[in-house]
């Protein structure tokens, strides 16, 4: 992956760094959320296969609620990396130069305050559950530490928006 | 502030976001989140958000959607939809216009593999539009056919708008999949139909391509029946009580893998480009879902939803005419908004009207893919059409639009139909426990 061009002609190596940084986590929470669909077909298969044989597979239910919400948080700063979001664009595009870079830094300020908040907020619902001892329904696994997962995430797409609001017009990662 | 000018404000909030390109389900639930602080407390706006998407991200039933994707995706890049082409255009190719038509045959068979207009749009035009350019098929038809075609996808089951139409009018998906099959077949043949009469009218647009022995037809059948047994596999297990729709969707995701293994065609690149496009759409579709519920506590609170349904409902105009103003509301919206985002935000505001009016909401949900699938083909922000003109580069978008344009009349015919007629949405699922 190439630096891109505002990063290399600055020479500014901690911000790289940075950047580096925040694309392996990125990267690694997709690999993370890879991860959880495979698990989530297998556990769901396996257990469909052995009901049919007289056996079960306990838990399967609390293993996949698990594995969903582990994709599906972890995949939300990659989706956000590649711009995979869906948004309406042609009036935007249809704005003068300045007229984007303002209306651009409006709604990735909106989009940074909107998942700053709900980070706050995931981590303080984690430490409510945590409170409580709140458990998964069959295994009795403790689920304080998911929307702790979503917090993180939430952080992490604050931050690419951050990078989108400084470079214009790039996605952080390509898809 | 009465709650009806908060949810006029929220609205206008929310066109103002979506048409300074924020994402649409980041804009839902900004606004829903902004419109319930007001309308009823801070601190509750905050923890409803919080809870909301963590709840709609870990949601068992909505796992559906990811597996049912994964589904599509495997199908896609181990090219099961080349045999689905190649044993239409045996069987239809002679014809005029058989390419095209052949084009629609494979995007409904590829329909039942995959719950995706786009996808199913992206895999049929990488295998058709180079055939239908080698028999000096017209482009505009040929573009045009595979952007509407791919809208097939999106009724015959699996669909992912039928998955998330069920969860958020608390329908059953089984039923609604099975409402989907009657009307799909039928616009199939509609879309046949127009390729038809736009052939016999201009032979050159549609030059028909050679004629195959019956031999040659036979073994032809041979490149469908992995799509076969998975849809009997997926289906035929729903139906049969055997599994739930999410266990389809995984059991669905997990014979595509092991089908992909045993014809060699799944390497470990095209695995990782699987699981990367499932995350990404499953990721996208999550947060609009997420933000629409959001949205939808907002709207709850100021009842407009409510008040609409009963003033709505009250009008005094018959029932057909108020479903109509409905379609041509969806018409008109979803040439401006992404169609999956069109149907997440209106459906819980107008399920209520429909079912105050007396009408089966799944026939309603057939008519809310009809048209979804009219969307995706009308511009400015038809889906499958920049797919096709993405993968076809030399073809104008304008062409790939025009070329849309006979499909969508066949679908406005269809939707005349399904109001007619409605038993052809509601007569399988009503032989369905």
């Amino acid at each position: 992956m190439s630096p891109s061009p505002a990063l290399s002609d600055g020479a500014r190596p901690p911000i790289d760094l940075y950047h580096r940084a925040l694309r392996g986590l990125v990267h690694a929470l997709a690999w993370l959320a890879g991860g959880g669909l495979m698990v989530m077909m297998l556990v769901t298969s396996t257990d469909v296969i052995l009901r049919k044989l007289g056996l079960s597979l306990t838990g399967a239910y609390d293993i996949v609620k698990v594995a969903a919400t582990i994709t599906v948080a972890a995949a939300l700063p990659y989706t956000t990396a590649t711009k995979g979001h869906v948004a309406i664009e042609f009036l935007f595009h249809k704005l003068g130069r300045r007229g984007r870079i303002v209306v651009d830094a409006l709604m990735r300020s909106a989009a940074m305050a909107l998942f700053g908040l709900l980070a706050w907020g995931c981590l303080d619902y984690g430490n409510s559950l945590r409170a409580k001892g709140e458990v998964s329904m069959t295994l009795e696994l403790p689920v304080f530490w998911l929307p702790y997962v979503l917090a993180v995430s939430c952080v992490l797409v604050v931050l690419i928006k951050l990078y989108h609001l400084t470079h214009p017009g790039k996605p952080m990662i390509k898809p | 502030m009465t709650s009806t000018e908060g949810a006029l404000i929220g609205f206008i909030l929310l066109l103002l976001f979506l048409t300074g390109s924020m994402p649409v389900g980041f804009v839902m639930a900004f606004v829903g989140l902004i419109g319930f602080a007001v309308m009823v407390s801070p601190q509750a706006a905050f923890s409803m958000a919080t809870i909301d998407l963590y709840t709609t991200f870990s949601d068992y039933s909505l796992t559906t959607i990811p597996l049912f994707i994964l589904m599509g995706q495997v199908a896609f890049h181990t090219g099961i939809s080349r045999g689905l082409f190649d044993a239409a255009y045996h069987w239809m190719g002679r014809l005029p216009g058989g390419l095209a038509m052949s084009t629609v045959g494979a995007s409904t068979a590829f329909g039942a593999i995959c719950g995706s207009g786009p996808a199913t749009s992206a895999t049929i035009a990488s295998v058709a539009l180079p055939e239908m350019r080698r028999y000096k098929y017209d482009l505009q038809l040929a573009t045009g056919c595979v952007a509407a075609g791919g809208g097939i996808g999106m009724i015959i089951p699996p669909s992912i708008v039928f998955i998330v139409y069920a969860i958020l009018t608390e329908q059953s998906i089984g039923k609604l999949f099975i409402a989907g099959v009657a009307p799909g077949l039928l616009i199939s043949l509609l879309f046949c139909g127009v390729i038809y009469i736009q052939c016999r009218h201009d032979p050159n647009l549609g030059p028909p391509g050679p004629q195959f022995s019956w031999r040659e037809k036979i073994v032809a059948l041979r490149g469908v029946w992995e799509t076969l047994v998975l849809f009997v596999l997926v289906m035929g297990g729903m139906f049969r009580g055997y599994f739930t729709a999410t266990e389809a969707a995984a059991i669905g995701a997990a014979g595509t893998f092991a089908i992909a293994l045993l014809k060699r065609r799944l390497t470990w690149h095209k695995m990782l480009q699987c699981l990367n496009e499932t995350i990404r759409t499953s990721c996208m579709v999550m947060v609009i879902v997420a933000g629409a519920i959001i949205f939808g506590k907002f709207l709850a609170v100021t009842q407009v939803p409510s008040n609409l349904a009963s003033w709505l409902a009250g009008l005094p105009l018959p029932g057909w005419c108020i479903i109509g103003l409905i379609i041509l509301f969806y018409l008109i919206g979803g040439c401006f908004l992404d169609a999956l985002a069109l149907d997440i935000l209106t459906i819980p505001i107008l399920y209520p009207v429909v079912q105050a009016l007396g009408y089966d909401l799944i026939w309603f949900g057939v008519m809310i893919v009809v048209v979804t699938m009219m969307g995706v083909i009308t511009p400015p922000v038809g889906v499958c059409v920049y797919v096709v003109s993405g993968m076809a580069r030399d073809v104008p978008l304008e062409k790939v639009f025009r070329g849309s344009l006979p499909f969508l009349w066949a679908l406005v015919l269809a939707a005349i139909l399904l109001v007619i007629f409605p038993s052809i949405a509601t007569y399988l699922p009503s032989l369905t426990r």
